[in-house]
């Protein structure tokens, strides 16, 4: 299966460093249907690396699909007040 | 007793006597310390339906069992009275060192009665305490007066003040301790500057006795242990950014109140966010007594025309004062920050009621005459100057200081004001977290997450992760999350460590690591089921003095702009907030009446029916 699909993707914090070049963001060519797994697993994020992933915005989790044109967000487990 | 001194310090500041007397065993193991200890003697000693800014209200401040011990993150203290910004019940949340000092005195919670005729600050010298003159320090701020009451009593001792905006009675004015650190919300400074109370000061090196160190030795180890591979895995976003990382996150999610809570996304976000901070104004990061995270930023604005510097700004304090005013001048909401630190002011309430007139303004329903100069969104220099008039009271700062309902009321559209109970939000959107609107709206000190934080749940995926676009089926975890917080302000603990590592995820953030600390420390054997009970306690206890202040229902409540105006950008866009539905369900939770009224049956369960006798 040829990648053919582009997504656009944006890594925040801690995250930063798992992007190629300097930028946090940056678009990504994938086989279609593939999921967010695949995508960590591209990038190189450790499973074992705890953060909160948005597609469009909505919250996604490692099964999750992606699809053409589609915003993926990634930023590590954070909280505050 | 372990892990409680045993020990109250009653202050009358009328009569200016000062004694002690034993703490009840049975109500420390009812109400458990802090904000649970603080709940009962109000009710006992106070007015629901009284005047917050006359004698008769008592302001209480007290530590909890925890605090103090080397339990991670066990350095917290808090202040209860009732509120001249809500009229409802405070609980008001402190870190850093003073509480720890405090404890170590010999008290585990000091009561404030009446008030003095002059100006004075108590002096608590290891047992000893007494009351000082503080003439010379009225009129000065929150660093200076530590400064000076350091150099009159001991270097080593620790001071909790109000600044100008206490003593002028700002309805949103705080008790700064260890200068920076902010017993922030709902006016807790200015019922310290109606009683003319100007500080505490505090000298201990009493030990903190515990029932079983090497159980309480072996237990913290464990869990440090767990923390710190955890971290190693995960680097955590608080130390590194600090809570202002958190800005990334509600942009993302579509939450970031912006334009007095028009909206819930800002352009200008990149420009104010942790990173932002990190690399151009941070000095070094501070932590509070005992804790493993360090999330206090020192920082420093080196720029003439917003210079300072000082500790912060939060996410809470660059949500008000930034995105929520549209403004993106970092340097100026650090300046903005520093101010309402010094003078003695909630930073949450100064932003959400500066941007609250900048929509006025906009409107045409407050002028510029009025304001006394042009008040436009984005106004970074306005921020500044206003947050300055405020703490003061000066010019339009006068009006500011009541917060921003009394003043959208005073203007003719108080639907403007982003409260609930008359207190301002911080800086999570409903629309687009629905739990956040059940938690604000049901709080028991108005406006505020801070008593049941559902960003755990909604945006953090503690225990797990929920779709924060969903309404059904939050009402039973926003009260998991209400009783844990209380749990949590009563034993002395700061919720950053204790919701992710005391917290049992499998069992709906049962307690079970706060527990083990409690039982090591104090040699109660309560049961997970008992130490549960105790935070519904606490939270029954705080919801009857507001039923007895006249508080029900009507007043658990989102401006329309939340519940009826469908948010405009982002991913929550189109939706509105479902209070309506969530507080039915949150009632029948709670076995409270569909009007929110603790039925007899919950209230007998918990002992509440033995509150107020003898």
């Amino acid at each position: 299966m040829s990648d053919n699909m582009q997504i656009h993707v944006k890594l925040y914090s801690t995250l930063k460093p798992y992007a190629p070049g300097s930028e946090g963001q940056f678009d990504l060519t994938l086989r279609p249907g593939a999921t967010l797994k695949e995508v960590c697993s591209r990038l190189g994020i450790p499973e074992t690396f705890r953060r909160t992933a948005l597609i469009n915005g909505k919250r996604a989790e490692s099964d999750s699909i992606l699809n053409q044109d589609d915003i993926l967000v990634m930023f590590p487990e954070i909280c505050g007040g | 007793m372990y892990g409680w001194m045993g020990k109250i310090l009653r202050v009358d500041l009328t009569s200016g006597v000062c004694k002690e007397e034993q703490l009840d065993p049975a109500v420390a193991k009812d109400y458990i310390g802090g904000r649970g200890l603080g709940i009962y003697l109000l009710h006992r000693e106070g007015n629901p339906k009284g005047d917050p800014l006359a004698p008769e209200n008592p302001m209480i401040m007290a530590t909890g069992p925890l605090t103090g011990t080397g339990a991670p993150t066990g350095a917290r203290y808090m202040v209860m009275t009732k509120s001249p910004l809500t009229g409802a019940v405070t609980c008001s949340n402190s870190g850093g060192m003073f509480p720890t000092e405090f404890k170590r005195t010999g008290y585990d919670a000091i009561v404030f009665s009446g008030r003095s005729e002059s100006p004075v600050y108590l002096w608590v010298d290891q047992g000893k305490a007494e009351l000082r003159d503080a003439a010379h320090l009225w009129g000065k701020n929150t660093h200076q007066t530590t400064d000076l009451l350091l150099e009159e009593t001991q270097a080593r001792a620790k001071v909790a003040c109000i600044g100008p905006a206490g003593e002028k009675q700002v309805l949103f004015a705080s008790i700064m301790n260890d200068k920076h650190r902010a017993a922030g919300r709902s006016g807790v400074g200015a019922v310290m500057g109606s009683k003319n109370l100007k500080a505490v000061v505090v000298r201990g090196k009493g030990r903190i006795p515990l029932a079983d160190p090497d159980r309480f030795k072996v237990f913290n180890k464990e869990i440090l242990d767990i923390f710190k591979a955890n971290v190693k895995e995960t680097p955590l976003g608080l130390t590194v950014n600090g809570t202002a990382g958190v800005v990334m996150a509600t942009q993302n999610f579509g939450v970031l109140p912006t334009k007095n809570w028009q909206q819930g996304t800002f352009e200008g976000w990149e420009k104010i966010d942790g990173e932002e901070l990190t690399k151009k104004f941070l000095k070094k990061n501070s932590a509070c007594y005992g804790c493993p995270i360090g999330c206090g930023r020192l920082t420093r604005v080196d720029d003439e025309k917003f210079k300072g510097e000082g500790e912060g700004p939060e996410y809470e304090t660059i949500y008000a004062m930034g995105s929520n005013c549209l403004i993106d001048n970092l340097p100026a909401i650090l300046k903005a920050n520093y101010l309402c630190n010094e003078l003695g002011m909630d930073t949450i309430t100064m932003g959400a009621t500066i941007a609250c007139a900048m929509e006025l303004v906009d409107r045409g329903y407050l002028s510029e005459d009025q304001v006394g100069r042009s008040l436009e969104w984005g106004d970074a220099e306005a921020l500044v100057e206003l947050t300055r008039m405020t703490g003061t009271r000066e010019g339009f700062g006068d009006r500011l200081a009541q917060g921003s309902y009394r003043l959208a009321d005073s203007c003719g559209h108080p639907e403007l004001a982003p409260v609930s109970k008359k207190q301002e939000f911080p800086g999570y959107e409903p629309r687009g977290s629905q739990a956040m609107g059940l938690a604000y709206a049901t709080s028991p000190i108005g406006g505020s997450h801070m008593r049941g934080d559902p960003a755990y749940f909604e945006l953090f995926s503690v225990p797990e992760a929920m779709d924060p676009h969903i309404w059904e089926g939050k009402a039973k975890v926003t009260k998991a999350f209400q009783d844990l917080s209380a749990i949590i302000d009563s034993a002395g603990l700061c919720i950053f460590f204790a919701v992710r590592n005391l917290a049992a995820k499998d069992l709906g953030v049962a307690p079970t690591g706060i527990l083990e600390y409690i039982n090591a420390a104090t040699g109660i054997d309560y049961t997970l089921e008992e130490l549960m009970q105790a935070g519904e306690r606490i939270i029954n206890a705080e919801r009857i003095f507001l039923t007895e202040a006249g508080f029900s229902r009507k007043d658990d409540s989102l401006p329309d702009r939340l519940t009826k105006t469908p948010a405009p950008t982002g991913p929550a866009k189109g939706m509105v907030c479902h209070l309506e539905e969530m507080l039915d369900d949150y009632y029948k939770v709670q076995e409270w009446t569909a009007d929110g009224i603790p039925e007899p049956a919950v209230i007998e369960k918990l002992g509440l029916d033995k509150l107020k006798k003898d």
